[in-house]
């Protein structure tokens, strides 16, 4: 069994970034140690580049400004295709069009499941995509 | 010596939660697989079974490093915890794994079928056969149910730390 390998972000993933099957990430410690979690929010900045939603300084936060490569797994809710992207920690932004229109959404995310006073924006990491691997290409409802 | 795993989170993996795995390379490049059945052994002995085709950068990875860490999320109520520990062995899976893949399968369809999502069509996406079993010992277990204290350890045998700091929020 081969995985397609692709270089960028295909359109058909855009579906999988909107929550609705939680995406799992994960990092590793300079001192070898991965770490494994969900997050609330990945967000398509271009088709090189994700934004993953920082709302504790938690190890993961740690981890990357440390040791910036991470590995995400999303699934479309739509055709159940799974990817797993490897991508590397780029920056954070505090401020601006993405921060902003992120935290909009994160609000959204916490009223709907009653998590208000926990989930709030500290700020919109952005990480550079260096490959995505096609887990299952997906399926049609019958 | 201390249990680590004890009967609350043999439970948690009992309740058919979403599940994930994470390994690195030599160079600190992480891993993340997703995992499709869980149980608990002899204290602190956690078997988990793979995709054994989507999961052939993690095997090697655990096998050259035996570093493992795993995630199990409940469907319903978010609670989450995070396991860290060591590579023991892996194997392919046999009639008993496969059988409790079948039983993890099943039960996870019935959960997602109750908000929505194609069961079928969604388990297909990620228990692709064949399987393989991985075992590894585990040391440290932190809460990550999304709350303020999100990440701290709650059972392991070294000193009690928090994965995370949490800030004020208001």
């Amino acid at each position: 069994m081969s995985i397609e390998n692709l270089k960028t972000i295909p359109s058909n993933m855009m579906p999988a970034l909107q929550g609705i099957i939680p995406t799992c990430m994960t990092t590793c410690s300079t001192d070898g140690i991965p770490n494994v979690t969900y997050i609330s929010q990945v967000w398509y900045v271009d088709e090189k580049h994700l934004a993953i939603s920082c709302q504790f300084f938690n190890k993961t936060t740690r981890n990357v400004r440390a040791n910036p490569p991470a590995a995400v797994i999303t699934t479309c809710p739509e055709t159940f295709a799974m990817w797993r992207v490897h991508m590397r920690f780029s920056r954070s932004e505090t401020s601006g069009r993405l921060y902003e229109d992120m935290a909009t959404q994160l609000e959204a995310i916490a009223s709907m499941v009653g998590m208000q006073d926990v989930f709030r924006l500290i700020s919109a990491d952005v990480y550079e995509v260096d490959s995505v691997e096609v887990l299952y290409p997906g399926s049609k409802a019958v | 010596m201390n249990q680590v795993l004890t009967e609350h989170y043999a439970k948690h993996l009992e309740s058919v939660p979403g599940m994930y795995a994470g390994s690195r390379d030599s160079s600190l490049v992480p891993e993340v697989v997703r995992a499709v059945g869980a149980w608990a052994v002899d204290g602190d002995i956690l078997n988990f079974l793979v995709s054994t085709n989507l999961s052939t950068k993690f095997l090697a990875n655990i096998r050259d490093n035996k570093e493992v860490t795993f995630v199990a999320a409940n469907v319903m109520g978010y609670e989450t915890f995070q396991y860290k520990g060591k590579y023991i062995s892996d194997s392919p899976a046999d009639e008993s794994d496969n059988n409790i893949h079948n039983q993890y399968a099943k039960g996870f369809g019935e959960l997602v079928a109750q908000i929505g999502i194609d069961a079928d069509r969604y388990t297909k996406s990620h228990s692709i056969p064949p399987f393989t079993r991985v075992t590894f010992k585990v040391s440290e277990i932190f809460d990550q149910s999304p709350k303020i204290k999100a990440g701290e350890q709650v059972s392991g045998i070294q000193n009690k730390r928090e994965d995370s700091t949490p800030i004020l929020m208001k």
